[in-house]
């Protein structure tokens, strides 16, 4: 049996962490594509630390950092009278948490190969430097913002380990697609996590796919 | 060029408004239920029964009960706790969590259970022991003793046998209890200790034999129901647990319900 609710539930979550992550993320990979600092190989690897680290590490430092004992929890449990772990707020926090780098690598790359001279140009004509980024380099780094949409989205419906240990699964609440199929194994159901697993299988298959269609398309346009 | 610009804010503008449905609301009578593993499948039918008399939503969430209990203490929202053991609720007690009522639910069995093709199929509990004194078998599922009550009595009983740990590397771990049961059907594994209560499922039918460990070989597997919230839909759901409808479930499950309620 498919668990809708879930399913639903993933679509969600994928949805508002790639709506709430992409603005953070366009400031830092354009700062990270175009300033020299102090430190900038630290900032690029701390964001590239969620790629490589176990989502036990990562759900640990969040469980602690979040949790009902932590200041961080305490003050959204007094604000909000509902706990941050365990709950869809909190997912929604570790999703974008360890998102970050699925959004800035792709946005940053796109960013780097706009030529310097032509945002030069752009401000020698009088653009101001937010029309530049509006009218100029948006559309140039349009590729690598859509990669960072469809990866975000594609990543969050598939993450499992730091959603199990962060969220629980909880039905209609945290229980996810992922963790639904992992659920259902451990129920020894295993046609509905048969079933889930395809459903997934293909949604990732078919965002993915678009993305590199829409891609394909504007290069040809381009390159043409 | 400008394509792009309008493609990209038209997707930004439906996740946006996709976001702003925001999180999914529980609706206010929904029951959330934390239930031990082994509990899974007897307290669907019990749920479904109880959806069926008045109309309320139960959800529940199943896994070990020191895992759940963690998850309690750090605030998850549920409202009827179904642990199987003392231990979980004694550290809800411990660290003040509210507790508005509790008491014994149910007795729950352990057994052998010998996957089809186990190279133990077809023997009784007697040459089984032989057999594991021997370290005659592959693997060994059983639940972690750290976190699953039945995992302690698995362990309990295996000792009381004198078969306890002879092979460490043959041992294999299940987070839950169900986990173990999961191994246990998934092949390469001769021997489960899993709940006697999963010989009545029907996804387990044909796939090996149980075989009963006796209950003096372990403490009693004690499952509790506990009430964390005081609420009216939460308090009906913990009262028809104690309901005939409900003891004949467990009951049919191979839980005992005949009990003192001093434990």
């Amino acid at each position: 049996m498919m668990d809708w609710q879930a399913l639903q539930l993933s679509l969600l979550l994928g949805c508002s962490t790639a709506a709430l992550l992409l603005p953070c993320a366009i400031i830092i990979a354009r700062w990270l594509a175009w300033r020299r600092f102090r430190g900038r190989n630290l900032a690029q690897a701390a964001i590239a630390l969620p790629l490589i680290l176990p989502p036990t590490v990562l759900g640990y430092y969040l469980l602690t950092v979040l949790g009902n004992q932590s200041p961080v929890g305490e003050a959204f449990n007094a604000l909000f009278d509902e706990s941050l772990v365990f709950s869809f707020q909190g997912l929604l926090l570790a999703s974008f948490i360890f998102n970050i780098p699925f959004a800035v690598q792709p946005m940053q790359n796109a960013f780097r190969t706009i030529p310097d001279d032509l945002r030069e140009a752009a401000w020698c004509c009088g653009l101001s430097g937010w029309r530049t980024f509006w009218k100029i380099e948006l559309p140039l780094a349009w590729p690598g913002v859509l990669s960072a949409l469809v990866l975000t989205f594609a990543h969050t419906l598939g993450e499992f380990g730091v959603v199990l240990m962060v969220g629980g699964n909880i039905p209609g609440e945290t229980r996810t697609i992922a963790i639904a199929i992992y659920d259902r194994v451990q129920a020894f159901d295993n046609r509905s996590a048969g079933l889930m697993s395809a459903t997934l299988l293909l949604i990732s298959m078919a965002a993915i796919t678009l993305m590199y269609a829409f891609n394909d398309r504007l290069d040809r346009r381009r390159g043409g | 060029m400008n394509q792009g610009i309008r493609g990209c804010i038209a997707v930004l503008f439906i996740l946006y408004c996709i976001t702003w449905i925001g999180p999914p609301v529980r609706a206010e009578e929904t029951v959330l239920v934390a239930a031990a593993a082994n509990l899974s499948h007897t307290l669907e039918e019990i749920i479904a029964r109880y959806e069926d008399h008045t109309g309320n939503k139960v959800r529940a969430s199943y896994g070990a009960s020191g895992n759940l209990t963690q998850q309690v203490l750090q605030g998850a929202p549920f409202q009827v706790f179904l642990p199987a053991d003392r231990k979980s609720l004694d550290r809800l007690q411990m660290k003040n969590h509210s507790i508005v009522a509790s008491n014994v639910l149910a007795r729950g069995r352990i057994g052998f259970f010998v996957p089809r093709d186990s190279s133990l199929a077809g023997q009784d509990l007697k040459s089984l022991l032989h057999a594991l004194q021997n370290g005659k078998y592959r693997r060994l599922a059983l639940a972690n003793p750290e976190t699953a009550p039945y995992g302690v009595a698995a362990m309990e009983a295996l000792q009381k046998a004198g078969v306890w740990v002879l092979e460490e590397d043959k041992l294999l771990l299940g987070e839950s209890v169900a986990q173990a049961m999961q191994f246990a059907l998934s092949g390469g594994v001769d021997l489960g200790v899993v709940p006697l209560s999963y010989a009545s499922l029907p996804e387990v039918a044909g796939k090996g034999e149980f075989l009963e460990i006796p209950e003096n070989w372990h403490q009693p597997l004690l499952q509790y129901r506990v009430l964390l919230v005081d609420t009216a839909p939460a308090r009906g759901f913990y009262e028809f647990l104690s309901s005939p409808t409900a003891k004949e479930i467990l009951k049919y499950h191979g839980y005992e319900t005949q009990l003192t309620n001093d434990h």
